[in-house]
């Protein structure tokens, strides 16, 4: 084998060998004609390359040298947890927590309440009407992810009604003013005004999803035994009829837009069920069942990024357990801060909060707030 | 475990980012795993929020007390079970 040595002027120096076995040709390889930036690295130029020729350039290298890798091995074109990648943009690898999330406390609300409704985000979120223990309410506050503050009350004075759509776009309908109710109110941030009235008597504790301008009511309670499965579509005028759910029930967790609805769980007038069902516009079909039946639940966010929370079960009137849905289906979340029932609750894909609730005890002003981390655990220079 | 009988003062009462458990129950009562960190936050509660370590029978008789007290549901609320009092 030839070699080439390039000595140092104090005797040793690097030593070019020849290749290591024999080429079945001869071979060139021509060197860049400049000397780069730092950082990059000599490889392979598309141009001119064949079985005896190379000309070597300076690059960043190809996109798979530094593959999104999961933790099991497989790689994945999309962030999640479990993730583990090299950004090129800053040269550090990057891994992306379990997204369980955590509760913590929140601003408390300023009235004490439980059965009203709840809609927005963490970072937005509306609550209105409900109950403190001897009368209806018609109180309204908004929470900015701090703090909440007192707003335009609402016109009917109920508890049970349900609310979808932004703090600034909220349509709540239903409820229970001593009778049930199908009557709905629009808010626009600063005042109320009458919307459409829903075709069936929703009444006490319809479920719903969606908009201001594309909402959607699902179930609901007109008597003191009368369930529904009924479901109505709102357009922001008025409400048609559109596909039942497979049972009747009321108090169910909902969420999710009207042509991507998720509803989980409630009360049939004999038993909380587990169920989920999902809802494309058209039709519902069975998603996974929960762990437990739960009704009167704290919820929040999307059919894909779904969470369930306090509430009560067949045996316990509040509790403090987390069920999370990911689209197929459930697993276990972190308990929340207060085992409650009744709170007024809201929240968008892997966030929620609630205000208020019933426990053991009383009417409560507790804020709780549930937020999915993805945290960057780590963080390394590429050296 | 430790005790703790504290009012919630709000956000970051108890925040997102800790590293102990905790279960609350009515009468304001906090039960926290016997940690350093439970403990810095117990520590706080007595500096700055007027709460106080108690021990478990004292945590309990607030439990009853806020139970024996407690609120009605609506009559119109189908299908309850019967209220249970929580026990330590």
């Amino acid at each position: 084998m030839s070699s080439v040595k390039l000595k140092h002027s104090s005797g040793n120096g690097t030593i070019i060998n020849g290749p290591v076995a024999n080429p079945s040709a001869d071979i060139t390889l021509k060197v860049p004609s400049t000397t780069g930036t730092a950082g990059q690295v000599l490889k392979v130029a598309s141009a001119n390359h064949s079985a005896t020729n190379a000309e070597l350039e300076w690059g960043t290298g190809s996109s798979n040298e530094f593959a999104k890798v999961k933790l099991d091995g497989t790689t994945n074109s999309s962030k999640a947890a479990g993730d583990f990648w090299y950004q090129s943009s800053d040269g550090k690898f990057y891994f992306a927590g379990t997204a369980t999330g955590a509760w913590s406390t929140g601003g408390s609300i300023a009235s004490a309440r439980g059965i009203g409704s709840g809609n927005g985000t963490l970072y937005a979120g509306l609550i209105t009407s409900g109950w403190q223990g001897s009368s209806y309410l018609t109180s309204v506050e908004e929470y900015n992810g701090t703090s909440w503050s007192s707003k335009t009350s609402c016109s009917t004075a109920s508890y049970g009604p349900f609310s979808i759509g932004s703090t600034t776009a909220t349509l709540k309908y239903g409820g229970y003013t001593g009778s049930y109710i199908k009557t709905s109110e629009e808010y626009d941030g600063s005042a109320w005004s009458a919307g459409g009235s829903c075709i069936a008597t929703v009444g006490m504790s319809p479920c719903g999803a969606g908009t201001q301008t594309a909402g959607l009511s699902i179930g609901g309670r007109s008597g003191s035994s009368t369930y529904l499965a009924s479901c109505e579509k709102y357009d922001g005028a008025s409400w048609s009829s559109t596909a039942s759910l497979s049972g009747n029930r009321y108090n169910m967790s909902s969420g999710g837009t009207q042509t991507a609805a998720i509803s989980a769980g409630g009360y049939d007038g004999s038993t909380r069920v587990n169920t989920t069902e999902e809802f494309d516009g058209t039709a519902w079909s069975a998603g996974g069942n929960m762990a437990a039946g739960k009704n009167s639940a704290t919820m929040g966010g999307v059919q894909l990024n779904f969470i369930v929370s306090n509430g009560n079960t067949n045996s316990a009137n509040w509790t403090n357990t987390t069920e999370l849905y990911n689209g197929t289906t459930w697993s276990a979340g972190p308990t929340a801060i207060y085992s409650l029932s009744a709170t007024l609750s809201g929240g968008g894909g892997g966030n929620c909060f609630t205000g208020g609730g019933v426990d053991a005890s009383a009417y409560r002003t507790y804020g709780q707030e549930f937020e999915t981390t993805i945290d960057t655990m780590l963080k390394a220079e590429v050296i | 475990m430790i005790y703790v009988i504290t009012e919630n003062s709000g956000k970051r009462f108890i925040p997102k980012m800790r590293t102990f458990t905790v279960t609350a129950y009515p009468g304001d009562v906090y039960v926290l795993e016997d940690s350093r960190a439970a403990k810095i936050w117990a520590d706080d509660q007595i500096l700055f929020n007027n709460g106080k370590i108690v021990t478990k029978a004292e945590a309990q008789a607030a439990i009853d007390k806020a139970f024996d007290n407690r609120q009605s549901i609506p009559p119109e609320i189908a299908g309850m079970p019967s209220p249970t009092k929580p026990v330590l």
